[in-house]
């Protein structure tokens, strides 16, 4: 485009040049115009010349005049004689063009025969001044000829096939970037864009792709050290919880049981936050979440009846299919309704399924803490409330896992007290 | 009653074993799946408690040739606690799916609600905490002492015992009350549930009954004995 620009220019600057450098060049063709003009406008076999051409002599007296002379060198018509040289009249021939130094200036004569009529009409052309610019005009009309008319269109040409193929080399690139934008570094990669791609491209999407893959690589492999050692926690922590059995009953006792619940109940957050981040959901995974919400709120309903809690579930006659993963759905969920239990204080925790599709876990306990809000879901957050002993991961790990099945959560304080919290998730498109 | 503990780890098995002999039960103990199947064959079993990550395999392979066609109900007590595991543990025919780790008490009462359900092994009598439940007599005592319950109450009273500690859904309960009775409308199962609260809190018995509105109800203090 630039380029096509810069050589249209210099066509330009090229003619003007040329034709600017050589006055004479352009004298020559500024008179010409004139007898052109002149001969266009005279109709019949005589004169006068129409009112138009004549403007330009009547409206500059001191520099511009014309004859129109017939075979016997007659003046038929003539327009500021006073600046015609007598003797131009009489000289015949096709077409003449002299310079004359004169005491009042130079002065730029011509004649010239209408080839086209048969009748012998000629003009005399003099030029003492040039006000109205025909020479100047004259050298627009060349620079039009010889640069407008035949490099123009090809310019304008050469701009829009550049544009076209720019754009159609670029449809790849455009591919690539809409299936790069598609990349989820611990998703599988999806696979590259269906388009022939130049090998440059194809380059960049495979290097793309295997930085990817590596990346996802050292992920799960992170994942998985969490998820080990997480894992290797649990016999452990089984074996304690199996020996606190045998401790006699007394304050001591129920404050180690206390303890290593919730040691217990960390370990397990680290391994279900290791599985939030492998989640996979496909479009066509349809989950009822009223199964879930009736499995997770039958299983913690002894330990809420333990706390005191009351769980209570509201849900459709009808199946509330979501696009989620049952077992993240059933984390989530848990998670949500142990915090309730845990932090609500004793009182109801009402969960109810809608059809948004989403869950709400309601509890009457003292409501969010001052200045909680999204820094809720970071982990390793804690209430000022919390119970000792939590990691602070459980939000943290309903934020994942939602995010990640392209869902929400969300809280808000109840206008009766407690707070809500809201799980929504993807529809199933029909 | 005779309980044969699978258990590969040292510390974790002798705990375990403490508890259920504390609870009442006599323990066997098999490191590998090898020994487990071996006192399989010559003790009489009543209930297998077994882990699945076994030095000589997979518990769940053993599993089928534990269970002895169903006649020995098998609770598998494991780390492994995704969704798949478990699924893939109670259709290879465990009775129950316990993750470690586990509560004793919740242990021990698993395993009685297991030894409870019905079939060839079950007891005639229903034990939780104060509450007998004869199944063949079908009469309740509290303390021994004899509480009269109409049919529906028996029905009602008899699952929850049998999940007592656990959420008996609304659907089991009806069917329950619906054998005994075709014409029951849909706020019979409530109206015999209040009944049987009332029955039980003048025998003075101290097990409440949990509504889990949405869900069921649940007898409360099954994990406690």
């Amino acid at each position: 485009m630039l380029m096509a620009l810069a050589v249209l220019l210099l066509n330009v600057v090229a003619v003007a040049v040329y034709y600017g450098s050589d006055r004479r060049e352009t004298e020559d063709e500024a008179i010409a115009h004139q007898f052109e003009r002149m001969e266009q406008s005279l109709t019949g076999t005589l004169v006068p010349a129409e009112a138009a051409v004549r403007k330009l002599y009547s409206d500059h007296p001191d520099a511009y005049a014309f004859a129109l002379v017939d075979r016997a060198s007659t003046v038929l018509e003539a327009v500021n004689a006073n600046l015609i040289p007598p003797v131009a009249t009489t000289i015949f021939a096709d077409d003449w063009v002299t310079r004359l130094n004169t005491p009042s200036g130079p002065l730029i004569v011509a004649g010239h025969e209408f080839a086209e009529r048969t009748d012998g009409l000629r003009m005399v052309f003099v030029m003492a001044e040039d006000p109205a610019g025909l020479l100047q005009r004259a050298l627009l009309t060349e620079i039009y000829l010889h640069v407008g008319l035949p490099i123009v269109p090809v310019v304008l040409l050469l701009i829009g096939a550049n544009a076209l193929l720019i754009r159609q080399s670029l449809t790849p690139l455009a591919a690539a970037a809409v299936w790069a934008r598609g990349l989820h570094p611990g998703r599988p990669t999806p696979p590259p864009p269906p388009e022939r791609l130049p090998a440059e491209v194809a380059d960049l999407v495979e290097a793309t792709q295997r930085s990817l893959d590596r990346l996802t690589e050292a992920l799960a492999l992170e994942a998985r050290h969490a998820a080990e050692a997480a894992h290797a926690l649990r016999t452990p922590v089984a074996v304690l919880v199996a020996r606190l059995d045998a401790l006699p009953p007394g304050e001591m006792t129920d404050r180690l049981r206390a303890d290593l619940a919730a040691l217990s109940r960390t370990v397990a957050q680290v391994l279900a936050s290791s599985r939030a981040d492998r989640l996979e959901v496909d479009a066509g995974t349809a989950t009822d979440l009223r199964d879930v919400a009736q499995r997770v709120v039958a299983a913690l309903a002894p330990f809420a009846h333990a706390k005191g809690v009351d769980l209570s579930l509201d849900q459709p006659d009808t199946p509330v299919f979501a696009r989620a993963n049952a077992e993240g759905v059933d984390i989530a969920l848990s998670n949500l309704i142990e915090n309730a239990i845990l932090h609500g204080g004793a009182g109801a925790v009402e969960i109810t399924v809608g059809d948004g599709p989403s869950i709400t876990v309601r509890d009457h306990g003292p409501g969010l803490p001052q200045g909680a809000g999204a820094q809720m879901f970071q982990p390793f957050w804690r209430g000022p409330r919390a119970v000792p002993g939590g990691a602070g991961l459980g939000l943290a790990i309903v934020e994942r896992l939602q995010s990640g099945q392209g869902g929400a959560i969300e809280v808000q304080p109840h206008d009766e007290g407690g707070c809500v919290f809201v799980l929504t998730y993807k529809k199933i498109e029909k | 009653m005779r309980i044969l503990l699978v258990e590969d780890h040292p510390p974790l098995a002798e705990a375990v074993i403490g508890a259920l002999g504390r609870a009442g039960f006599t323990v066997d103990h098999a490191g590998t799946a090898a020994e487990a199947l071996e006192i399989a064959a010559i003790a009489d079993i009543a209930l297998v408690l077994l882990d699945l990550g076994l030095p000589d395999g997979d518990g769940l392979k053993i599993l089928p040739r534990l269970r002895r066609e169903g006649r020995v109900p098998v609770i598998v007590l494991t780390a492994r606690d995704q969704l798949e595991d478990r699924i893939a543990g109670l259709d290879g025919g465990a009775d129950d799916y316990v993750v470690k780790p586990v509560e004793m008490p919740e242990l021990i009462a698993r395993c009685r609600a297991v030894l409870r359900r019905p079939g060839d092994r079950s007891a005639t009598v229903l034990q939780v905490g104060p509450l007998a439940f004869d199944t063949v007599t079908r009469s309740v005592g509290v303390n021994g002492a004899p509480v009269v319950l109409g049919r529906r109450e028996l029905g009602v009273l008899e699952q929850l015992m049998r999940t007592a500690g656990r959420v008996a859904p609304r659907a089991v309960l009806e069917e329950a009350i619906y054998t005994l009775d075709d014409e029951v409308t849909p706020n019979a199962l409530d109206a015999a549930v209040s009944r049987l609260r009332r029955a039980l809190d003048g025998a003075g018995c101290p097990l409440p009954i949990v509504t889990v509105r949405g869900i069921g109800w649940m007898l409360a203090g099954g994990a406690v004995n």
